[in-house]
């Protein structure tokens, strides 16, 4: 019955775009705080350093990687490296030098609020991706922006 | 169908007609869950007796099927 | 989620095109669909302006391109957490450290509980004054086996 479904259909989508319109507007500015916190944020950027360092002087050289010298994957490999004598691991370390040297990154978490709630799976069922065809980039000369 | 989406007709009639916020979303979305099928379609668009002879639900089908459905 | 919505007013555009639909029907869904439209050319235009910065964050960090967001801000989101939960690791552990090397002490305090509370029972003379001032130190050192 074609008349009778789109009939319906066309009510559905009117009594329900608004809804939506919103809840989509709601993602991408949580998206956007997101892009900010990591993007943006300087002392964020500072901590990245601090890490770089920290791989550094570890590795008696430089990182393997791309512009930053990691990829944010590796991060999570900070709280896997134990040292030998305490059971800690590097990342205890990184904290304890950072409460030496540069405390003010010690709340960082609470400074990047978007990114943070990025852990209540708010972006779980909604990535960037279902929103529209992800962009390739590829296009784009790899070099021409990099510093 | 009117037994399996549990509405009444009035409800459908109005949804059908006045296409707006006088039906809730829910039951928009019960009536889309519950179409006719074919086999009532095909029922009710080959009647051809009085339809005033119909019972109400039929009657109501009847109206229902032929004027929303397109002969194509 | 944006393409879908596209789509679903797309397909009410073409219905409103369809000739043999009944005026009521346009009636009631053209100036909807007119307004929607416009809503929804401004949001496709919010949601490409957020990919975009999205694809410059990637390429800013040299992360490779078909990267997800939920990806991304799940490494950063997953180590914040982490780090918050060092620091207070370390505290606990700094904390406990204290404890212990408090330990020699705290022993001391409590063998001269211990005496002070023998001496007390000892007392022959039932004198009140020095009964009241045995339990106050009694406790005073017990508070302080704790506190340190």
């Amino acid at each position: 019955m074609p008349h009778y479904e789109t009939r319906l259909q066309s009510l559905q989508l009117k009594l329900s775009f608004a809804e939506r319109a919103t809840e989509i507007r709601q993602l991408a500015g949580q998206i956007a705080g997101a892009i900010n916190d990591v993007g943006s944020n300087d002392n964020f950027k500072r901590l990245l350093e601090i890490i770089l360092a920290l791989g550094n002087y570890l590795n008696g050289g430089s990182f393997r990687g791309a512009a930053w010298g990691f990829h944010f994957q590796s991060l999570a490999s900070l709280a896997q490296v134990k040292s030998i004598n305490r059971g800690q691991t590097l990342l205890h370390y990184l904290a304890e030098y950072v409460e030496r040297h540069a405390p003010d990154l010690l709340t960082l978490p609470q400074q990047l609020p978007y990114v943070t709630s990025a852990c209540n799976g708010t972006f779980e069922a909604c990535t960037l991706s279902s929103f529209t065809a992800s962009l390739r980039w590829s296009t784009f000369a790899f070099d021409s922006e990099l510093e | 169908m009117l037994s399996r989406c549990k509405l009444s007709f009035e409800m459908i009639q109005v949804a059908l007609t006045s296409l707006d916020e006088r039906i809730t979303l829910d039951q928009v979305s019960t009536l889309l869950r519950h179409l006719p099928n074919s086999s009532e379609i095909d029922k009710f668009v080959e009647y051809d007796g009085d339809v005033n002879l119909l019972s109400k639900p039929d009657r109501f089908m009847h109206t229902l099927i032929v004027r929303y459905h397109s002969i194509k | 989620m944006e393409q879908k919505l596209k789509a679903e007013l797309a397909d009410l555009g073409k219905a409103l095109a369809n000739t043999e639909i009944d005026q009521q029907f346009v009636q009631a869904m053209k100036p909807f669909f007119d307004a929607s439209t416009a809503d929804m050319q401004n949001l496709s235009g919010v949601v490409a302006g957020v990919q975009s910065n999205f694809d410059a964050l990637l390429k800013l960090f040299g992360e490779p391109s078909d990267t997800v967001s939920t990806e991304l801000f799940g490494y950063v989101s997953a180590f914040l957490v982490d780090f918050a939960k060092a620091q207070d690791e370390n505290k606990k552990r700094i904390a406990e450290k204290q404890r212990q090397a408090n330990k020699p002490e705290r022993k001391k305090v409590r063998v001269m509980r211990r005496w002070l509370t023998r001496q007390c029972s000892r007392s022959e003379e039932a004198d009140y004054v020095w009964d009241v001032v045995c339990r106050l130190v009694a406790v005073l050192l017990k508070e302080l086996v704790r506190l340190v």
